[in-house]
């Protein structure tokens, strides 16, 4: 149970809108036998995630007019699960709290959210024809924005767990939308079968915490109150068995904190879980950009700064989560240099952004984290629908090496592309400079083992990020038209709903990262210092470490000029290779094509776990369980064989009793009425 | 506690035993031939003029069934007239609630038609 | 002059409005057909049969609302002449009111029934209106004499019923059939009053239950005989064979009363029995039922598996139902007494609901009773079907549904005084029964239609009682005990009602 915040009744109306929507659309696909009007579509959902946005904004204000302590609004719909009684009782509430950091993701989420709704209403316009699709996939999205509110606006683990398994089963629909294709289908299924076994984290690490608490005297899963009676339980060793490595006995929350960064893990693409972002752009580019790029992946870095009081107090679980969001990071960097399809390009991306804010959480610099988060939600979802426009007006095709000086056929998007990939590089007044600076400055600072090295690698990572952002912008906006002549006179841009999204992600992308002005810079003069970086100021209260000591802000200019140094050497880079001296990328990739061969294979991750895990999974489960157990035992012998019997036993014995003959009846009876006057009366 | 029953219980394991024997001897002695004769219904020794198998007219079930009815509804009437005076009003509606559902049958087998023969 | 005995006209209402209906009905019939035009329209045999139908509701629904100001008061009064025979307590008008809606239930689903069959005559109302009364009589007799008079009252116009549709040879091997078992077991019944008597002196179950010596042969070897009575009329093996060849053969909405409403009764009657003259606690009594539950749940779940006729697989699983509904009586507390109160509350709907279905489906000339024909029904009936669903997931005990709710109770009860056999045996038969209650829904929907519906529409009287069946099943599935309506400013604490009535049983 919430304790304290203030009463916000309209709360519950963010996720329950999309919700209805989500429903009516179910139901008019079920009820109503013909295809509904584009319209009505479009007013049902764009206007019930408009609606989420407006109540957001609303809770936003009415938030922050409440003193910096006590900013957090609740709404308490009713007690969903109530059990035991006296100081054992245990409640899980239907309740959403809104506090700095459920405002950022939801603002995000319903913001961006929004602008993509709008997006798709364009993109999606041909599915109109077959199999309703254009209201199955709004339907779907609907249901998307709700579960993704739902999870950042939940109060207690449960509610948000239903929400994180609510994002993953549309992420399954919506991967696998165009299901007639059977790869698609296969692309869905994993990213389903990966998130469930992150999932399996989230479930062992709640199940922990619980448990831990519960022994504590608090058996309570509320954020509010675990983070309460955090302390209690703080120092709690854990056994765990003997042949795990630095064993055997283990502090608690280093093994919750794990648990909890699997189920991030698996939610947000991170290795060892990362294998399903990429095949995960089989979907329509709306749900790449919407789902896969600026909300649900990064519901594993909400959860972590949700549990920040906890990360904060387990150090070696952070140094893992850092280590693996930098490996993470800088593989997705390596492999997005290799990908020739252009959304394929962004998805690497979008894992290396994303192991980029793992380095800030683990890194303890959760402020940072959350605004690389915002910032990279709107670069990445601008990149995605500039990309979505792209692959409209090549009809579909989605390969770079056929694309090629389209900035002049499609001026607006080259634009708006232009300005994602600057921002998103980071280069110095956009956005995502502020974003990744701040990161960096984190990384360099962290107490982490191998500190320097993180800080290094992050910083290569960063070269890197310009690098493959703008090879991909030459070899598609640059340099010669590869495609064929026929399509490319009749490319143009995208109609005016889905270039309006483009023109408000790019402000976003250029003006965003102003929220987040550096605290060294206030030693400049430019700006009052009390205002400066109001973005960590805003989250301040609700996240763990805020009040640590920064660096010298000598050193934080230098780190500033090496990472702006880093955006341009890397810009120029590929501006060098792939206009200047367009050959010499293919006489790189054949001097080097082991490597080149290692890196398109991706590392042949998908093939080992196929090989370890997969087949002999399949192979037990085929054999083993469904054919042995499940169809020869349960279903031959117990299910089916029981019932044989009985239909024997009753049709070859108990039917000959029944006679038909009133004689034999009576003679039964009398039977039975010896017997029972004999029990009666022994 | 049922040991004074087993008089009653020696009795039917008699009796039963002797129905056994006396069925078991008629089956092993007995001569048994068939001819029509012996299949006929028997009346009193004499020979069946029509089958016995006739339909009756269901109006005469209908008739003795109302016949019965009314007879020992008259058999209530005599023990209910000896005490009249002393059962007063009350036994006086008593009669009446007994008989009101009795004419209520009658009507409605009048209107139905099946008292006509 | 003989003083007369004070009798408060509440007491005998609900007989009251019954037993008259009955009598304004065969007075009305008779002057109807007789009359060319009531109110505009020509007397036809159809319109008599509605407005004969409304009568019997209307008399119901009376002594409906007698029956419940008679339970929202919470008296006890009795029914004196020379000895009290009858009681009108809270748990005589829970019964009532049960039995009287199912009256209810049973005249709506009538009326187009008896109409495709051309049997739609005055005297079928008159003889389920007058079953009704003797089923009245019989859940309030506080007397030998009078559970007696009530049973038969009850019965004997469910002989000519089961008979009513006298075109069909079924119909009539029905009729005798009950008619010769049914007086057998009447027989053995009364043989088992007269050793009571003799035993006890008295035949008033209070005074019984002061005299009664449960180490007594004689007075043992008369519970037993009424016992078998009992057990005939409930349909509790080994007393049951007559069950499944009278539903078959019996008119449908018989079929549903027979099951529902004697059930009930005969059951009620048999609690008022066993717990004012005999005392509950009786160690062999509780064997006995056992030994009934038991039996009674096996054969009648096995023998509903291998059923190709939906009213003789309804039959069986009314039998295993009524194995089921003894568990309660083996506890011997007013938990087991009242779990079966409600048990039978739940069983009335869902299996008027079921039986109203296959009524729902009947059409001239050719009952929709074979299993077979409800293939495909999903597509061409479609509210029957999930009608249809509703009831076979609630007979079955499937959560969400009053049939849940029923079975439950009875096993939490059960439970709780230590038996585990017994529930254990009807959680398993349960699963057994599974088999052929979710037949239908499965062949309802995953087979093709074999021919094209003999007729789509449904008249408005099965339509209501389908409904009203349908949302209690559902209703007592979600609350069966803090049922609010806030809307209706209503409250249907049913399972309170159940508990509350059975107070009176072992009040003393």
């Amino acid at each position: 149970m919430v304790t304290g915040g203030t009463e916000f009744d309209l709360l519950h109306w963010i996720p329950l809108a999309p919700l209805f929507a989500a429903v009516l659309h179910g139901v008019l696909l079920v009820v109503v036998r013909r295809t509904v009007s584009e319209w009505i579509t479009v007013a049902i959902s764009c206007g019930a995630i408009t609606a989420s946005f407006v109540i957001s904004c609303a809770a936003f204000a009415r938030m922050v007019r409440l003193p910096d302590e006590s900013r957090l609004l609740v709404d308490h719909l009713y007690t969903w699960i109530g059990a035991g009684v006296g100081s054992q009782a245990f409640s899980t509430e239907l309740a959403f709290q809104f506090d700095p950091l459920s405002a950022v993701m939801t603002l995000v989420v319903s913001g961006v959210g929004a602008l993509i709704h709008f997006y798709s209403w364009g993109y999606m316009k041909e599915d109109e024809r077959e199999d309703k699709g254009f209201q199955r996939f709004f339907c779907y999205l609907n249901l998307f924005s709700f579960a993704m509110l739902l999870l950042v606006l939940a109060d207690n683990l449960v509610l948000m767990f239903l929400g994180w398994e609510g994002v993953g089963l549309c992420s399954y629909l919506l991967i696998g939308f165009w299901y007639s294709d059977r790869n698609n289908a296969y692309a869905g299924s994993k990213a389903f079968i990966v998130n469930r076994i992150g999932d399996l984290g989230f479930i062992v690490g709640m199940l922990l915490l619980f448990s831990m608490l519960a022994e504590a005297g608090h058996p309570t899963v509320g954020f509010q109150d675990i983070e309460r009676y955090f302390a209690q339980i703080a120092d709690v060793e854990l056994d765990l068995p003997a042949w795990l490595p630095g064993g055997p006995s283990y502090r608690a929350v280093n093994v919750v904190g794990l648990c909890f960064f699997i189920g991030a893990c698996g939610k947000s693409a991170q290795i060892p879980l990362h294998v399903w972002l990429p095949d995960a752009m089989a979907g329509p580019t709306p749900v790449s950009a919407l789902i896969h790029a600026a909300t649900m992946v990064t519901a594993g870095v909400y959860l972590v700064c949700r549990m920040s009081f906890l990360y904060a107090a387990a150090p070696e679980a952070s140094a893992i989560i850092a280590w693996t969001g930098a490996l993470t990071a800088a593989l997705g960097a390596v492999l997005a240099l290799v990908q020739t399809d252009i959304k394929k390009v962004l998805a690497y991306s979008t894992m290396s952004q994303l192991g980029f804010m793992f380095v800030a959480v683990g890194c303890g610099a959760y402020a940072a984290a959350m605004f690389h988060l915002a910032t990279h939600a709107f670069m990445q979802a601008l990149l995605f629908l500039a990309a979505g426009s792209v692959i409209l007006a090549m009809q579909h095709e989605q390969n770079i090496d056929a694309m090629g000086g389209l900035r002049r056929r499609i001026p607006r998007t080259h634009w708006t592309f232009l300005i994602g990939a600057l921002a998103l590089s980071g280069v110095l007044p956009f956005a995502g400079f502020f974003s990744k600076d701040a990161i960096l400055v984190a990384a360099y600072g962290a107490e982490v083992a191998g500190g320097p090295w993180l800080y290094r690698l992050m910083l290569a990572t960063a070269g890197l990020t310009a690098l493959y952002l703008f090879r991909l912008y030459f070899r598609v906006f640059r340099g010669k038209g590869r495609a064929p002549r026929g399509l490319r006179d009749r490319m143009e841009d995208p109609p005016g709903s889905m270039v309006v999204p483009l023109y408000v992600l790019s402000g976003l992308a250029i003006f965003a990262g102003l929220a987040g002005f550096p605290q060294a810079w206030g030693d400049l003069g430019w700006v009052d210092i009390e205002e400066s970086n109001s973005f960590a100021n805003f989250l301040a209260p609700v996240l763990a470490g805020s009040e640590r000591e920064g660096l010298a802000h000598e050193i934080e200019y230098r780190l500033t000029l090496r990472a702006v140094l880093a955006a341009i050497t890397g810009t120029g880079l590929a501006w060098w290779l792939y206009l200047q001296r367009p050959t010499w990328p293919e006489k790189i990739r054949s001097s080097f094509h082991r490597l080149h061969h290692v890196l398109v294979a991706k590392f042949w991750v998908d093939e080992i776990y196929g090989v370890l895990l997969v087949r002999p999974l399949v192979a037990i489960s085929d054999r083993l369980l469904y054919r042995g157990i499940d169809a020869g035992l349960i279903d031959g012998l117990l299910v089916n064989g029981v019932a044989r019997s009985i239909r024997a036993l009753a049709a070859n014995g108990l039917r000959y009793v029944q006679s038909g003959l009133i004689q034999a009846y009576m003679f039964l009876m009398l039977v039975g009425a010896v017997a029972i006057v004999a029990l009666l009366m022994r | 506690m049922l040991t004074e029953y087993t008089g009653v219980l020696v009795i039917l394991a008699i009796s039963l035993v002797l129905i056994a024997v006396l069925l078991g001897i008629h089956l092993r002695v007995g001569p048994r031939r068939e001819f029509p004769s012996k299949q006929d219904p028997f009346e009193c020794g004499e020979r069946p003029v029509t089958s016995p198998r006739r339909r009756i007219a269901v109006k005469f079930y209908v008739v003795a069934i109302l016949f019965v009815v009314f007879d020992v509804e008259a058999i209530y009437f005599y023990p209910w007239g000896t005490v009249f005076r002393e059962l007063g009003w009350f036994g006086y509606a008593s009669i009446l609630v007994f008989t009101l559902p009795l004419v209520v049958g009658l009507f409605y087998e009048w209107m139905k038609g099946g008292l006509d023969w | 002059m003989i003083a007369p005995p004070e009798i408060s006209p509440s007491v005998l209402a609900p007989i009251g409005f019954t037993a008259i209906g009955a009598m304004v009905i065969l007075v009305q019939d008779a002057l109807l057909t007789r009359g060319s035009s009531l109110l505009g329209r020509r007397v036809t045999p159809a319109y008599a049969g509605t407005l004969n139908a409304f009568t019997a509701m209307l008399f119901l629904s009376l002594a409906l609302y007698v029956t419940v100001v008679a339970f929202a008061s919470g008296d006890s009064l009795v029914f004196q002449l020379a000895n009290p025979v009858y009681q009108q307590d809270r748990f005589g008008s829970f019964a009532t009111a049960l039995l009287v809606v199912v009256g209810i239930l049973t005249c709506a689903l009538s009326v187009s029934y008896l109409s495709e069959l051309g049997i739609n005559h005055g005297a079928y109302y008159a003889l389920v209106l007058a079953s009704i009364t003797g089923a009245i009589f019989l859940v309030g007799a506080i007397d030998l004499l009078g559970v007696y008079v009530g049973l038969e009252l009850m019965t004997i116009p469910i002989y000519v019923l089961a008979g009513f549709d006298r075109a069909r040879l079924r119909s009539n091997e029905a009729a005798i059939k009950y008619f010769v078992i049914g007086s057998f077991a009447t027989a053995i019944l009364l043989y088992g009053m007269a050793l009571i008597y003799g035993a006890t002196g008295t035949t008033s179950f209070g005074a019984i239950r002061d005299a009664f010596d449960p180490t007594s042969p004689v007075a043992m070897l008369g519970v037993g005989l009424i016992l078998i009575g009992f057990a005939f009329k409930i349909a509790s093996v080994p007393f049951h064979q007559w069950a499944p060849d009278v539903y078959e053969g019996a008119p449908a909405p018989i079929t549903a009363y027979m099951s529902v409403a004697v059930k009930a009764a005969a059951f009620t009657a048999l609690l008022r029995f066993v717990a004012t003259a005999i005392g509950p606690e009786t160690e062999q009594l509780s064997d006995v039922f056992a030994a009934f539950a038991v039996l009674s749940m096996i054969v009648g779940n096995l023998m509903a598996v291998i059923q190709e006729n939906v009213k003789r697989m309804l039959a069986y699983s009314s039998i295993g139902h009524a194995g089921a509904l003894l568990i309660g009586l083996v506890t011997g507390s007013p938990g087991g007494y009242a779990a079966i109160a409600f048990y039978l509350v739940v069983y009335a709907f869902m299996n008027l609901g079921a039986f109203g279905v296959v009524i729902a489906l009947a059409r001239r000339g050719q009952e929709c009773e074979r299993v077979d024909d409800f293939a495909g029904l999903a597509r061409t009936r479609p509210g029957l079907a999930a009608a249809m669903t509703l009831f076979m997931l609630s007979l079955a005990g499937i959560p969400g549904t009053a049939g849940f709710m029923a079975k439950f109770n009875l096993i939490v009860v059960a439970i709780r005084a230590d038996m585990i056999w017994l529930p254990i045996t009807l959680v398993v038969t349960s699963v057994i029964s599974l088999f052929y209650y979710l037949r239908i829904p499965v062949l309802m929907t995953m087979r093709e239609p074999s021919e094209p519906p003999s007729r789509t529409g449904i008249a408005s009287g099965e339509a209501l009682a389908l409904c009203l069946c349908a949302a209690v099943v559902l209703f007592l599935g979600f609350f069966p005990n803090h049922g609010m309506l806030p809307w209706l400013g209503l409250e249907l604490p049913v399972l309170d009602w159940a508990s509350d009535s059975v107070t009176d049983l072992f009040g003393s």
